[in-house]
């Protein structure tokens, strides 16, 4: 309740913008800081120990890192893909809603045949 | 004109290769860089490595610097960059603070600057620029950004819309909403304590 109370106070507003103008003016002479010492030395520490990844990269890394990964990766997929396809193929097996109705109506007919074989019989 | 002049054959020079004026240009802006991302990431050690950082990528990058803008001002805006990077990488981290806790019990600490002290105040007024710290730690990142470089770097409205690539007037307008939320937030800060 006195927050609210000290929110209307016309002379507790005058103090709140005191108090902020006075906590903004500690930066008015704020100096500027100093690095730590050396600063150029560990840049060039930091330099050469990428220079030396750049010049010797493993091969791990520089297949990761590399878009050759990726290209290398899909055709290992296409490749995958395509020996997969040419296996079911040969197995006489097939995908797909037609595929299955045209494998029942093959079966119907083999049957269809048999039954006529059997009554010539 | 002969700061001008000196940066042109600095640039030249670095273009070349020159170690002896890389050394030169880090003599020359380490002041600029460490405090420009000190009074934005409000730890020293946090800025010293956002330093090696920003003069790394000047080394590696100044084959693609045009001198369209002045050296210094092709610096700051490396320097706003990456520094805003890191605050945005940790604030992710602080999000995400509780759920990788469960996984990693050995995880670095998460320090919050809240008590920042910065070493260009004086004993006296380290209080005070602590809270206005803290205040300034809450703005939105552009606020922050640009308050920082016109209060602690002395750049003027001109010089900060050409390191954030905006206008002058949207520089204005981020000083305009930066003091007047960060007066509210002192102004509250100050009702709090009173009560």
């Amino acid at each position: 309740m006195s927050l609210k109370h000290d929110h209307n106070s016309s002379r507790d507003r005058g103090d709140a913008n005191q108090y902020v103008e006075k906590l903004l003016s500690s930066l008015d002479e704020i100096k500027s800081a100093h690095p730590q010492p050396y600063l150029h030395a560990r840049v060039k520490a930091r330099l050469s120990q990428s220079h030396d990844y750049e010049q010797e990269p493993t091969f791990l890394a520089w297949f990761w890192n590399g878009k050759w990964s990726l290209a290398v990766m899909a055709a290992i997929l296409v490749l995958n893909a395509s020996v997969l396809l040419y296996y079911f193929d040969s197995q006489g097996l097939t995908f797909g809603k037609n595929a299955t109705a045209e494998k029942i109506i093959e079966e119907y007919q083999l049957d269809y045949q048999s039954t006529y074989t059997y009554l010539d019989e | 004109m002969q700061a001008l002049l000196e940066d042109h054959l600095l640039v030249e020079d670095l273009k070349q290769g020159s170690e002896e004026a890389f050394k030169a240009l880090v003599e020359l802006y380490q002041r600029q860089v460490y405090n420009t991302a000190i009074g934005l990431l409000r730890s020293p050690e946090e800025a010293d490595d956002i330093s090696q950082e920003v003069f790394i990528e000047v080394y590696q990058s100044i084959a693609r610097f045009k001198g369209e803008s002045k050296l210094s001002t092709w610096i700051y805006r490396i320097t706003v960059t990456k520094a805003l990077e890191l605050m945005r990488y940790k604030k992710r981290k602080k999000r995400f603070a509780p759920i990788i806790s469960l996984f990693n019990s050995d995880g670095e600490q998460m320090v919050d600057p809240a008590d920042f002290a910065h070493p260009g105040v004086k004993l006296e007024q380290q209080e005070n620029a602590s809270v206005v710290f803290a205040a300034i730690s809450k703005l939105p990142e552009k606020q922050q950004a640009a308050f920082t470089l016109h209060k602690l770097e002395g750049l003027s409205y001109q010089e900060i819309s050409q390191v954030m690539k905006t206008s002058i007037s949207s520089v204005e307008s981020l000083m305009h909403r930066a003091k007047t939320n960060l007066k509210k937030r002192l102004k509250n800060y100050y009702y709090v304590t009173k009560a």
